[in-house]
């Protein structure tokens, strides 16, 4: 008979073997590509429902995969910065999770478009940054200008060229002044440039705001940022906003986000409840599995708001000759693609670079929308032959050593390998990637995945316009494109027009004939859709995505 | 005994010039613009006169050895540059980190002496037992053992399964000794237990050796208690090359914090070696490494010190 002690040895050697096995057992959902169940494609996204009366109290703790860059709005270029920057401050205009304008959530009560390229702003009243110092038309007009100034080198200041000047007309009202129409502006004030940070404060911190302060109107005030380690914020009690029953918001105490870059310690952290919450965009595609069907855990997937692909460089080999292009498209196995290199977060529907997550633009392929180019080797053949290169050809593409970038760049070389193209890939660090793709421009194509800004304009101009010498078009603001030689002009111009008309359906109808014009031409190898991953205990209630697919934590409370 | 240590900084002096040398090289050794690559994200899109702008303002346009020697004499002034990720100065940085990763050290050592070297004895005085054949298998596996892999073992067990301590994190000692304790105990064993391991099986040959020598038999000829042989009379002689043991193992510490320390989110020097290089902070990682670089050069030199203490017959003239 066994005793005691040596039960306990025996089980604690059996968890150990346990562990063993899993420490070295492959991710759930990372390995063998296939096709997705059609569930995959249809993730709905639950929207706040509160059942209780929110509790006042406690701490919020979030683990996240990477440390700020900037808590600024200004300044900075993080995708990881906004969910911080959104807890300490506000957008003069806001967007809901459907990228709608969301009057109820910013710091302007009011917009009108007087006329093409005249904007009046009516402010909220009676609004303090964290400083003490008032929120007012001067303030709103310090803080565009900030962005603009070229000497702050603003990553946002390419979106406000367009702003010719601000007009202070009393302290509650703000007039802007366009250059040319520009129907995305609103919603640029949505993104990290339209934050609106003390100038009290930024004179007084000089260039440590952002580093080791940050000021602004919003829910939770900086309370410090442990490099690599951590950020604090604590509650604002005389924070603007009131809850549907008059209650004071926000309700927590305390925020707390837990930098833990290794996905594994990230995972193992929120199922061991260390955390409470796994900040968006941080959930391990490869872990859904191991978490998502815990009692009392809630996990959701958003709207795809990513568009991974393979970015390409229409001046150069072979990307300079459409039918090289198709042929390449018509060898990817996209739904194996998105499997391979994002695990249950990735999904392939057809469409275009217009995702998902744009509620008021996209159209899906059953309502008109792109229908998905599946893989058909014999097309692929046909366009070799059409393309002067019958028996395949050879070409490179320049990658970073990335997991995810391995990955997809292994899986799409073996696919074109079957139709006798070559893909060879040049191993370089993301920078100097970006930098021959962009830069120098001499790279066929790196495999990149951009993230939707508030508009579809932000998503869509940059990646894609262009203005060749001769066609009449001019060099748009922000486009990496902008002087390519080989251009779809068809396209750069509903893009162009796009962006200078108010009207909504014209703008869906404009994005539309863009999204076919990319298809048909190939303006790029895109992948798929990427959803975040959203996953809680449910302890914590009254979570909110932001329009950029990040955490608000303005009605957050815990149930304990 | 003084003449000795002053002698032996003074050689530091030039072993650490080389290593600032080779540290600073770095950036220029890397593929591409050094210019672009200290520039980092804005490096992506900007054109050659935004780069040009950059290497004026930061002085880089100026010959590499101009560079050198100014960055050395700012260096040498308590000034490290100020880390171009997030615009903290380096050497505030650096005494923000250095504590968390000296006292990690510490535990690790404390906790590698108070496994290897009781498991090295009891094997040596066990000497062809059980004991001593399961202490000598499972130090040579542990010696094989990889600390990341060691690192996310010890998670699954102690912090997800056993739930006994927390996964990752750590609390500052003035906020919370037990706290500071729990979130050091598996680091500090995923980075000794090496050590432990080694410890073992230097003490257990080291103590085979001794426990032969004519005076072992006379201590226990006068009738010794057979704790106090052990202890006082053969341990004392076998620590000598574990003392050296002690000197290069702080040095493999202050390395394997950069695995150890990324792994359970620690915020010390390994953890900012590892963020400012990912996030090519060349400035922050220069000044890292040094830092690093100086700790095992003064472990070395205290290894050497301490052999006068262990052992009287060394005379350092």
């Amino acid at each position: 008979m066994m005793t005691r002690p040596h039960a306990r040895l025996l089980s604690i050697g059996l968890t150990v073997l346990g562990a063993m096995l899993m420490a070295c057992a492959p991710q759930a959902g990372g390995g063998a590509a296939g096709a997705p169940t059609p569930e995959a494609f249809v993730t709905p996204t639950p929207r706040t429902v509160v059942t209780e009366k929110p509790r006042y109290g406690g701490l919020l703790r979030i683990a996240k995969s990477e440390d700020p860059q900037a808590i600024e709005g200004h300044i900075g270029r993080g995708g990881g910065d906004h969910t911080h920057i959104r807890a300490i401050a506000n957008h003069l205009i806001a967007a809901d999770d459907g990228r709608r304008l969301d009057p109820g959530n910013s710091l302007a009560s009011k917009w009108e478009i007087l006329d093409d390229t005249t904007i009046r702003l009516t402010l909220r009243d009676n609004i303090l940054f964290h400083d003490g110092t008032k929120f007012d038309a001067s303030a709103v007009k310090w803080n565009i200008e900030r962005v603009l100034d070229p000497k702050n080198v603003s990553p946002g200041r390419g979106s406000f060229l367009v702003i010719k000047q601000v007009e202070v007309k009393d302290p509650l009202t703000v007039v802007l002044h366009l250059t040319e129409p520009n129907a995305p502006i609103l919603f640029q004030f949505a993104d990290r440039q339209g934050i609106m940070h003390s100038p009290a404060s930024v004179a007084k911190w000089g260039e440590d705001h952002g580093f080791k302060y940050s000021s602004g109107t919003g829910p939770f005030e900086y309370v410090e940022w442990v490099k690599d380690s951590h950020v604090t914020v604590r509650r604002n009690k005389s924070y603007w906003k009131k809850d549907e029953s008059g209650g004071q918001l926000p309700y927590l105490d305390e925020i707390r986000w837990q930098i833990l870059s290794e996905s594994r310690v990230r995972i193992a952290a929120l199922e061991t409840k260390q955390v409470d919450l796994m900040d968006p965009g941080s959930f391990p595609g490869d872990f859904i599995g191991r978490v998502k069907d815990k009692p009392g855990f809630v996990f959701f997937m958003t709207k795809g708001a990513s568009t991974p692909d393979f970015r390409l460089n229409l001046d150069v080999f072979p990307m300079n000759n459409v039918n090289l292009r198709r042929a390449i498209s018509y060898s990817l196995d996209r739904r194996a693609l998105m499997k391979v290199a994002y695990g249950e977060l990735g999904e392939y529907i057809g469409g275009g670079p217009m995702t998902p997550a744009f509620e008021q633009f996209f159209v899906p392929p059953d309502k008109g929308g792109v229908p998905p180019v599946e893989r058909d080797l014999n097309k692929a053949r046909e366009e070799l032959k059409l393309g002067g290169y019958p028996n395949g050809f050879e070409w490179t593409i320049v990658t970073s050593t990335s997991e995810v970038n391995r990955r997809r760049v292994e899986a799409a070389q073996s696919m074109q390998a079957e139709v006798g193209i070559i893909m060879k890939p040049e191993i370089l660090d993301d920078l100097h990637v970006q930098r021959r793709m962009y830069a120098d421009r001499d790279a066929a194509s790196f495999p990149g995945s951009f993230s939707d800004r508030y508009d579809p304009d932000g998503s869509i101009f940059e990646k894609y316009y262009c203005a060749p010498e001769g066609s009449g078009l001019v060099v748009g603001f922000g486009s990496y494109m902008a002087t390519r030689k080989n251009c779809v002009v068809e396209a750069s111009k509903a893009l162009l027009e796009a962006r200078r008309t108010y009207d909504l359906e014209k703008r869906k109808q404009l994005y539309l004939q863009f999204d076919k014009l990319f298809a048909e031409h190939v303006l790029g190898l895109m992948h798929g859709y990427l959803k975040r991953g959203i996953g809680y205990w449910d302890h914590v209630q009254g979570f909110v995505l932001g329009g950029d697919q990040k955490g608000e934590y303005y009605k957050t409370w815990l149930k304990q | 005994m003084k003449a000795y240590m002053a002698r032996r900084i003074v050689q530091m002096a030039p072993a650490l010039l080389l290593a600032t040398l080779v540290m600073f090289s770095m950036v220029f050794l890397l593929p591409g613009d050094p210019t672009v690559n200290l520039m980092g994200e804005e490096a992506a899109t900007a054109t050659p006169e935004q780069i040009e702008a950059f290497r004026q303002r930061y002085g880089l346009d100026q010959p590499f050895f101009i560079q050198y020697t100014t960055w050395l004499k700012n260096a040498l002034q308590g000034d490290l540059g100020r880390s171009f990720r997030n615009r903290e100065p380096v050497t505030e940085s650096i005494a923000t980190r250095l504590p968390v990763t000296l006292e990690l050290a510490l535990l690790s050592t404390v906790m590698a002496i108070v496994i290897g070297v009781p498991a090295g004895i009891v094997s040596a005085i066990k000497r062809n037992s059980i004991m001593d054949m399961f202490v000598t298998a499972f130090s040579v596996m542990w010696v094989a053992l990889p600390n990341f892999w060691l690192a996310i073992l010890l998670i699954m067990v102690f912090a997800v399964m056993l739930e006994w301590l927390p996964v990752a994190g750590y609390v500052p000692l003035a906020l919370d000794p037990v706290g500071n304790l729990k979130s050091l105990l598996l680091p500090a064993f995923a980075l000794g237990s090496h050590y432990a391991a080694v410890l073992a099986r230097q003490t257990r040959s080291g103590m085979l050796e001794v426990l032969h020598q004519d005076y072992i038999r006379t201590a226990r000829a006068k009738g010794l208690h057979e704790r106090r042989v052990v202890l006082l009379h053969a341990l004392k002689n076998a620590l000598i090359p574990i003392v050296t043991l002690l000197g290069l193992h702080l040095g493999r510490v202050l390395g394997g914090t950069v695995i150890i320390e990324t792994v359970f989110a620690i915020p010390g020097m390994g953890l900012l070696v590892i963020a400012s290089i990912h996030g090519r902070d060349y400035m922050a990682a220069q000044g890292a490494i040094l830092v690093l670089v100086l700790g095992i050069m003064i472990s070395n030199l205290l290894a050497d010190v301490t052999y006068v203490y262990v052992d009287p017959r060394i005379k350092y003239s």
